[in-house]
């Protein structure tokens, strides 16, 4: 799968690549919001799942996902949050978020997440 | 050993007001008594010599006794005193807690990532030994140090700023470094808001003389008002500043928030006076923080327009020959 991750912390973005690319996916990353954005939408079709920071400077990881479908992309997005409250504030909108991981959360959580996705996914194209 | 002291007192006393009287009658009334003892004779001019030192003997214990009393009025007004003292930094202590509480939020977010950070990295090492490349789990051991070590300031400036600094004696301090501590303990919640925070601090700055704690406690109030203002802003700017000027250090904390309407600028100081929503603030912040700088011999002063942002002035001491 290639996976876009978004977040403000450079040491998180560096594990998740190391973590992710060791099972076997290719990974993209950003510290940023915004330009997360804009790399989705420059390749919109090439990225299966966006897994990102719930608050960030700049554009939040919930603005993105309202940015990402008022363009009309539904993509598979796995929150990450520090602040336990992101569960709430995904069911209020009513958005189709695939996972919640809250800080500090194991890699296996993270792999399981992934593994469901790439799982609908294969069954999807089935 | 006070008593003793006014024992002492008390006898110097009646023997001055003894000899003062003594010689006023030797002196000037001495004349003008004997004149009048002549006018009538009855009365003997020994007599009116007993007559004296007896009335200087009871002045001299009416001094005492008014001595006596003044003193106990000045020890209830200093015990007074203490007690006000410590009423006002029980004070400074619940408000400091309370802001505590208001900033607990973000300070778990500054905890949360390096523990975030730390559960990765020793589930990374775990993975890399189950494969036995074990030349891999270096890099991912000194993460977790440097993250250990990131929380650890965070939080044993959390356990300094949340003691009881008593009546602690005052330091020179440098502000400077007391405002990039304040920092800390949310510098990642501002910029999750997307505050931009700019330090312009003079590089030779002087010393002040004061509390690190409750000085820290005023910049902290005076940013998360600011945070508070920036909330509903398009522009958001937090502008932080020192520099000297004739002997006093100034440091001013200016926004580009709501701003301060100008029937409520004269009562941002009161105590208890909020524009916060119920529950997230006390009113009390700056009303402790005045009483802070006041105790520092300092000015805390506010220049503001609804709409244009506001700016808050502190001026303190220069500690001298810096």
């Amino acid at each position: 799968m290639k996976i876009l991750i978004m977040d403000d912390e450079p040491q998180i973005l560096k594990l998740l690549e190391t973590y992710l690319t060791m099972l076997n996916h290719q990974v993209i990353t950003t510290v940023d919001g915004q330009r997360g954005l804009e790399l989705f939408l420059q390749t919109p079709d090439v990225f299966d799942l966006i897994i990102m920071d719930f608050k960030m400077p700049g554009l939040d990881g919930i603005s993105v996902v309202f940015r990402l479908k008022d363009e009309g992309y539904e993509i598979p997005v796995v929150f990450m949050t520090g602040h336990g409250m992101a569960d709430k504030k995904v069911e209020s909108q009513n958005l189709k978020i695939v996972g919640v991981l809250d800080k500090p959360f194991d890699l296996k959580c993270l792999s399981k997440v992934v593994s469901e996705v790439e799982e609908a996914m294969s069954k999807q194209e089935a | 050993m006070s008593r003793l002291f006014l024992f002492k007192e008390a006898i110097i006393l009646a023997v001055l007001g003894v000899a003062l009287f003594l010689i006023l009658a030797r002196i000037e009334a001495f004349e003008l008594l004997w004149k009048w003892s002549r006018q009538h004779e009855h009365i003997e001019i020994d007599e009116l010599f007993i007559l004296f030192p007896v009335l200087a003997f009871f002045f001299a214990i009416f001094l005492v006794l008014q001595i006596r009393k003044i003193k106990s009025l000045n020890q209830k007004l200093q015990t007074s005193n203490k007690e006000l003292k410590i009423s006002q930094l029980q004070l400074f202590q619940s408000s400091k807690l309370a802001l505590l509480g208001e900033m607990a939020a973000g300070v778990a977010h500054e905890i949360n990532n390096p523990l975030g950070i730390i559960n990765m990295a020793v589930d990374m090492s775990l993975t890399l030994q189950e494969q036995k490349k074990y030349e891999l789990i270096e890099e991912h051991l000194r993460v977790i140090k440097e993250q250990t070590k990131r929380a650890s300031v965070i939080v044993s400036h959390l356990r300094d700023f949340g003691r009881d600094t008593g009546l602690e004696e005052q330091v020179d301090v440098d502000l400077n470094k007391v405002i990039a501590n304040s920092f800390i303990l949310f510098n990642k919640d501002l910029s999750n808001r997307n505050i931009k925070v700019n330090q312009k601090l003079s590089e030779s700055l002087p010393l002040v003389k004061g509390n690190v704690i409750e000085l820290e406690q005023v910049f902290i109030n005076l940013f998360t008002n600011a945070e508070n203002a920036l909330r509903t802003s398009l522009e958001k700017q937090l502008t932080v500043r020192s520099f000297h000027r004739e002997g006093f250090v100034i440091v001013e904390v200016e926004d580009t928030g709501c701003g301060i309407p100008f029937a409520l600028k004269s009562k941002v100081f009161d105590p208890f006076f909020t524009t916060k929503k119920m529950g997230e603030g006390t009113g009390l912040g700056l009303s402790v923080s005045c009483k802070i700088i006041q105790n520092h011999k300092g000015t805390i002063a506010v220049e503001s327009e609804e709409g244009k942002g506001a700016k808050f002035i502190i001026q303190l001491p220069a500690v001298k020959g810096i």
